[in-house]
């Protein structure tokens, strides 16, 4: 017992995971001023538990707590991947720097960076330059050029530059967010955008101060001045709000000074334009083509005459509902719904 | 001719006599037996041969090496001392004790002024590395400390390091393996992923 015990004090413990040296074509100990510094270098590969470090050179500087993995370094275990020109660990503070072509995978995203650095005690991971995260699970991708990753809160902040694309089964962009500050939590389901936003879709281009995306519940969110852009329509309230069905369209509603407008006829150069005005509007569309529109409360709709290139006048329309049926992207029917008090319709003829 | 081959000749005449003689002395026991001795074999025989002791050699009166012995033999001729049965030699900066190396033999060549160890060769220096092989060379002059053959280091750190090829000052504050492999302590934390923790 006794004689395990000194042995066991003389001979090194070789623990599962601690640092092996499986190859290097030098190793190299040099004491510089008063540093002490080990390099290896020549086709380096460590091991540590499942985790293989390989790289050109590795560097230790032993009293600064520095380890620096230089030339085409890869780290890699099982289930994740690090690659990079130069990966430098500063131990003493807890800080990892990759820098250089970075490429992290792992079986829930693949990011790509000029430079990531690792805040550990503060596990965090900041990523900067030419920054691009793929969900491939959540059809997602997440471009800027900072990416703050709060990883215990799973919240990714990302500045300069932000976007989000939202991609199809079949890989077609369904949804682009663009904004200031992107800040996308719970593994990429929610995404909340912070000025300066614009949402793209396929035939909508939407605008606001705030816009919150929440891929559960299917929705998109937008306040602070909102404006959708869908194709000739112009769509604007206090806010607005998109659902989704498989990324597509399927409604909107906007509460709040609800204003939908678009021109009488374009050949005229826009200077008529119809118009929907309410509390509440709500949107349906079918393959993200408008086919009706619901207004309520104050609803009044203003629309315009034009027949063979000549303005005919126009009509306005007032009620508690007016229900707008589209055809082929072109209006079919104007259904009001009101209290006969309050219903009133009236012409106006083109003034001369 | 210098005196010190002067001195040379005259200790092979006089060695070559006592040898005749004693040559003679055994003939006159033993019938018919010839028995020659050539200049091979003379230069086989050690000058000086020493037992449990200590070289010490010094520069200007600092101490900057010493070698301890079980048994020495000088050959005059080579200008070689050849160290059996164990040696050590104390490696010394300023006087100041800076590391040591043990061996089963060594030979100290005086006209280099190196000196070469084999078998079991351990090497313990001030700041705490150790170094086992089979074969090293030390060089005075160039102060280097080298090996050709297989060498295991243990750093200070416990760290183990295996090779082929080693060279090093001889305080052991520099030095170089080459095919390195091994074991260490250490643990690095690397991070991998970082957009978030994994599921």
């Amino acid at each position: 017992m006794l004689l395990a015990i000194i042995i066991g004090l003389i001979i090194p413990v070789e623990s599962e995971e601690s640092l092996k040296l499986v190859h290097a074509d030098l190793f190299r100990r040099m004491q510089v001023k008063r540093e002490i510094v080990q390099e290896l270098s020549g086709c380096v590969k460590l091991t540590q538990g499942k985790t293989t470090i390989e790289c050109d050179k590795a560097v230790q500087r032993i009293d600064a707590q520095i380890y620096e993995l230089i030339g085409n370094v890869s780290i890699y275990d099982d289930a994740k991947q690090l690659y990079a020109d130069t990966v430098f660990v500063f131990e003493a503070e807890g800080r990892q720097v990759a820098s250089g072509n970075v490429v992290s995978i792992t079986k829930n995203d693949s990011t790509f960076a000029d430079h990531v650095t690792y805040y550990q005690d503060e596990d965090r991971a900041i990523c900067i330059g030419n920054v691009k995260i793929i969900y491939p699970e959540e059809k997602t991708v997440i471009t800027g050029n900072k990416v703050d990753n709060f990883r215990q809160d799973k919240i990714a902040e990302v500045t300069q530059s932000a976007s989000l694309i939202q991609y199809d089964t079949l890989g077609v962009a369904q949804t682009q967010i663009v904004a200031d500050t992107l800040k996308v939590s719970k593994d990429g389901d929610e995404t909340e955008a912070m000025n300066n936003v614009i949402i793209t879709k396929p035939k909508i281009k939407a605008t606001c101060d705030f816009a919150k995306y929440s891929k559960d519940l299917n929705e998109i969110v937008l306040t602070g001045t909102p404006k959708i852009k869908h194709g000739m329509y112009n769509i604007a309230g206090d806010s607005l709000k998109l659902y989704l069905a498989d990324s597509k369209l399927k409604e909107a509603f906007v509460l709040g000074n609800a204003k939908t407008s678009s021109p009488a006829d374009t050949l005229l150069g826009g200077e008529w334009e119809n118009e929907l005005t309410g509390k509440s509007m709500q949107f349906f569309f079918l393959a993200e083509d408008l086919k009706r529109i619901i207004v309520e409360m104050q609803a009044t709709s203003i629309y315009h005459l034009i027949e063979d290139d000549e303005y005919k006048g126009a009509n306005k329309l007032s009620g508690d509902q007016i229900m707008v049926e589209f055809k082929e992207s072109h209006v079919d029917k104007i259904i009001v719904k009101s209290d006969p008090d309050v219903a009133a319709g009236t012409y106006s003829p083109p003034s001369e | 001719m210098s005196h010190t081959w002067s001195v040379r000749l005259f200790f092979r005449i006089w060695l070559n006599a006592v040898i005749n003689f004693g040559c003679l002395l055994s003939m006159g026991c033993q019938d018919k037996q010839e028995i020659s001795v050539g200049s091979d074999l003379l230069e086989k025989i050690p000058d000086q041969e020493g037992f449990d002791s200590v070289l010490s050699f010094t520069s200007k009166g600092v101490l900057e090496y010493e070698v301890y012995y079980s048994r020495m033999l000088r050959y005059a001729n080579k200008k070689e001392i050849h160290f059996l049965d164990g040696v050590v030699l104390y490696l010394y900066e300023k006087g100041r004790f800076q590391s040591e190396i043990k061996a089963a033999s060594g030979v100290l060549d005086e006209r280099r002024d190196e000196m070469s160890f084999s078998g079991n060769v351990h090497v313990f220096s001030v700041n705490g590395m150790k170094l086992n092989t089979e074969k090293l060379l030390w060089k005075s002059a160039l102060d280097t400390v080298t090996s050709d053959t297989f060498v295991t280091i243990i750093t200070v750190a416990q760290d183990t390091i295996h090779g082929v090829g080693f060279g090093s000052g001889s305080a052991f504050q520099n030095w170089l393996i080459e095919k390195p492999n091994g074991v260490t302590q250490k643990r690095i934390k690397l991070e991998m992923s970082n957009s978030r923790k994994e599921k």
